[in-house]
This record gives structure tokens, C-alpha cells and sequence, in this order.
């Protein structure tokens, strides 16, 4: 540091360059040894948790506002809505219930484990990471509440991503739209299995390592294989949204648009179940 | 002037004032945004931290740059130390040629602020080129605009601590 602020001397060559050489040091360790890093990561990131908390404030506020200063006919409107919609999917449950039980019982013929479904946890989504490249989003749930590493992460209308960091009172989801997030899928239609990964592009998923042969078409659903024993199998993950098969190539390129709303949900479902995950992957879904 | 020197010791002291500024250019620094809007985000935690390097010397070194680097990184999940590195090699840039002639204008510490924001961006982009990050160069550059934009209002904000 300059004493004086006239001074003339040249600013301290030494502090500089044992700065630079620690700045080197340190980029080394994350690079060879990042698990080093990681515990000091994490407990300062545990320490930030107030400033995404500060940071999604107006968020919620706004959303607060918008609560606040809906009218009385709006509610009614939306009560309706709401109570057609609820009837409706109780009346899939019956059938879901029924065929759920069926399942069951047919499982046990097969003398494979029964599945039952997992407890969940409805966590409200707080912030997103603040580096562009990345597709992470922050949810206001964490150790406290029992998350841990791994666990799958739904909206209303299909899988998300799953939990990559849990701090005490936060979470760090990974997208499936992220460039470095993959999972095993099963066609619908056909019953094909493939790979799914992210390509940084929020509206769009890739389909690896399918052959040009392989009977794939727009518009078929492709729901979590549960291949791999990470995500639950029978999820779904998206609809086939473009396919084209090059002669010179041995893969054809198919585009997969997400069913879930990875750009804009608000609330996530954080899901509870490992037996699931065990499913065989031929079983019908 | 004796009698403005003798006000001069009761300045405030910036101590405060630099936590507060890192504080909430850190906030300012992760505010969730979407995808399009987010690349126009300034480097706002460079332009703080050059603020405080110009303005306040003796508080304010190579390893001040080194610690807004740090947490800057780790705010960011970036490479731990990639932006200490340029924050430390912009630091020492700037002091070892504004010895000579530290006549800090508003005018002059904005060229000061333009070139260090193109240095900052150039070693982002030359570091992301080495690991093979790819992503397009008009998205890289964006934020150089919206930095030199920003570096008057980050001026009327703090210029009531600077020396």
C-alpha cells in the first residue's frame, strides 16, 4: 500500500506479486483438488442465503401485491376454475388408484418390489445462479427439512432437474436443461430407451446416441426410465419436438421440448422416494 | 488553505461506507434475472472495487482487489481466483501508471474505468477460451457498455468518501 498519497515510488512490487502467485495457487487447488475448495463453498454459500433471501424480496413481494389486490370476483372465478379442476383430477385418481393397485398386484405375481409412492416437499423457488452459463435455480428448502444431494425435483407437469447442493436452509437445483445434466429416458410409444441431455437452452433438450433407424417421431411423450437408479422412473421429462436423420451420420439429432417449466415455475416439488428409483425398466409404466 | 486542511482530518471515515458498497453490489451482482437481461448485468463489483483503489489508497490495496476477487468468484460458483487474478493484475496495472500524474477528475477516472472493463472482459474471455467455454462474443461484450454507463452513478453514489 502507498503511505502517501503523492507518493511517487512505485506501488509495492512484492504485495503484487504474492498476490498473483496465491491467485495462482488457489486456481490450481479448485482446478486439481476442488474438494478442498468445496467445504469453504459451501459454508459461504450457507452465508449468502441472506442475500439471495434479499435478493428474491421484490419477487415475492410483488407476488404478495398481486395476492393482496385481487378482487373478490377474480377469486370466485379462479375458486371455480380450481374446484372443476380438482374434481376432474379426482376423478383420474380413482382410476389411478385402481390401476395403481393393479399394478401392485401384478408385481407381486412378478415377485419384483413393491412400489410406493414417496413423501414430498413443496418448496418455493428463491433465486437463480448468478453465472448465465449455468442453469441453476435456488429453492428455500434444505437440511433442515431433510433434502439431500440427489433427490428429484418436479413441477406440476413434469421432472425439473434434482438437488445438486443442500445447505441448512436452502437448495441448488441443476435443470435438465443444463449443458452438463443427462438422464435415462424411455419412449412412451415404443418403449426405446436413450439418454436425454441439456444444451444450455432452457426450451430445448437433445436425445443421444439414437440410431437413424430407429422408429422416433415429433410429438411422442419421453418419460424418466429410472435407469441408473438417480430419477424415479415414469416421470415425464418432455415431447420429441424435431427429428433429423442425416444419411452421413450414425445418430440421428432429435430435439426434446421439457414438459416442465424450467424458465418460469415458481414451485417445485422436491420428491421423497427411492423405491421407485428401483423400478425395473421394462415394467409398463 | 490551512483551514480546509484542518477539516480535512475529520473526514468520514470510509470503512463503513466500503463494506456497505460491497454489500450491496454483491446483491446487485446475483439479482435473479432472466437469460437476455442478465448479460447486460455491468461488472459491477470491478467498478466498486476501482472506485475504492482510486479514491482511497491507503485503505484500499492489491490485496483488497484480492478479496473482492475472492468473493467475487465465489458469488459467482467461477474458477476460485480467476477473478482475483484480474482484479489484482487491473490493480497494479492502474496504480503503477497513475503514479506520475494522480489527477483524478470525474473525466479521468472514467477513461480509468473504461479501460479497465475492457481489460477485465478481454481476461475473462481470453481465460473461458483457454478452458473451452464457449459461449457467443456479442453476448461477452455487452456488459461493457452498461459498465461504462454505470460508472457515473457508482461515482454520485461514493463520491461523498472519496478523498
Amino acid at each position: 500500500m502507498q503511505p502517501n498519497l503523492f507518493s511517487r515510488q512505485p506501488p509495492s512490487f512484492r504485495s503484487f506479486i504474492i498476490a498473483v502467485i496465491t491467485c495462482l495457487v488457489v486456481l490450481f487447488f479448485d482446478w486439481r483438488m476442488p474438494y478442498v475448495i468445496q467445504p469453504a463453498r459451501d459454508v459461504l454459500y450457507a452465508a449468502y442465503n441472506p442475500i439471495y433471501a434479499l435478493a428474491s424480496y421484490p419477487v415475492l413481494s410483488r407476488e404478495w401485491l398481486n395476492q393482496q389486490t385481487k378482487s373478490e370476483a377474480q377469486l370466485r372465478r379462479e375458486n371455480t376454475a380450481m374446484q372443476a379442476e380438482l374434481l376432474q383430477a379426482q376423478v383420474r385418481l380413482q382410476k389411478l388408484s385402481e390401476l395403481s393397485a393393479e399394478n401392485n398386484r401384478l408385481r407381486g405375481l412378478l415377485d419384483t418390489p413393491l412400489i410406493i409412492d414417496g413423501r414430498m416437499q413443496i418448496a418455493e423457488v428463491i433465486g437463480t445462479d448468478a453465472d448465465p452459463l449455468r442453469h441453476i435455480i435456488i429453492i428455500n428448502r434444505g437440511s433442515v427439512d431433510h433434502l439431500k444431494i440427489g433427490q428429484t425435483v418436479l413441477d406440476d407437469k413434469g421432472i425439473m432437474g434434482q438437488l445438486i447442493n443442500v445447505y441448512p436452509h436452502s437448495a441448488r437445483i441443476m435443470l435438465l436443461s443444463d449443458k452438463e445434466h443427462s438422464l435415462s429416458v424411455r419412449l412412451e410409444r415404443t418403449g426405446m430407451r436413450a439418454i436425454i441431455s441439456g444444451t444450455g437452452d432452457l426450451g430445448q433438450l437433445k436425445m443421444e446416441y439414437v440410431p437413424t433407424s430407429a422408429d422416433i417421431k415429433v410429438g411422442d411423450k419421453v418419460f424418466s426410465s429410472g435407469l441408473g437408479e438417480h430419477f424415479p422412473a415414469g416421470y415425464l421429462v418432455g415431447t420429441v419436438s424435431k427429428v433429423s436423420r442425416h444419411t452421413s451420420g450414425e445418430f440421428a439429432e432429435i430435439s426434446v421440448k421439457p414438459a416442465a417449466q424450467l424458465a418460469s415455475g415458481h414451485h417445485v416439488v422436491v420428491l421423497f422416494s427411492e423405491s421407485l428409483a428401483q423400478e425395473q425398466p421394462y415394467a409398463d409404466r | 488553505m490551512p483551514i480546509a486542511k484542518l477539516n480535512f482530518e475529520k473526514r468520514k471515515d470510509p470503512l463503513w461506507m466500503i463494506i456497505i458498497s460491497i454489500v450491496i453490489g454483491s446483491v446487485l451482482l446475483i439479482y435473479p434475472m432472466s437469460y437476455e437481461a442478465a448479460g447486460w448485468r455491468p461488472v459491477i463489483m470491478l467498478m466498486i472495487m476501482l472506485f475504492w483503489i482510486l479514491y482511497q489508497p491507503v485503505w484500499c490495496g492489491v490485496w483488497f482487489a484480492f478479496g473482492m476477487g475472492i468473493f467475487t468468484d465465489l458469488l459467482l460458483d467461477a474458477p476460485l481466483g480467476l477473478n482475483a487474478l484480474s482484479f489484482v493484475l487491473i490493480t497494479f496495472a492502474t496504480r503503477y501508471f497513475i503514479r506520475e500524474r494522480r489527477i483524478l477528475t470525474f473525466g479521468n477516472s472514467w477513461v480509468i474505468a473504461t479501460l479497465a472493463v475492457i481489460a477485465h472482459i478481454t481476461f475473462l474471455w481470453i481465460s473461458q477460451t483457454i478452458s473451452g467455454t464457449h459461449f457467443t462474443i456479442a453476448r461477452h461484450w455487452q456488459p461493457l457498455g452498461t459498465s461504462i454507463l454505470a460508472w457515473p452513478v457508482i461515482y454520485y453514489c461514493l463520491h461523498k468518501w472519496r478523498i
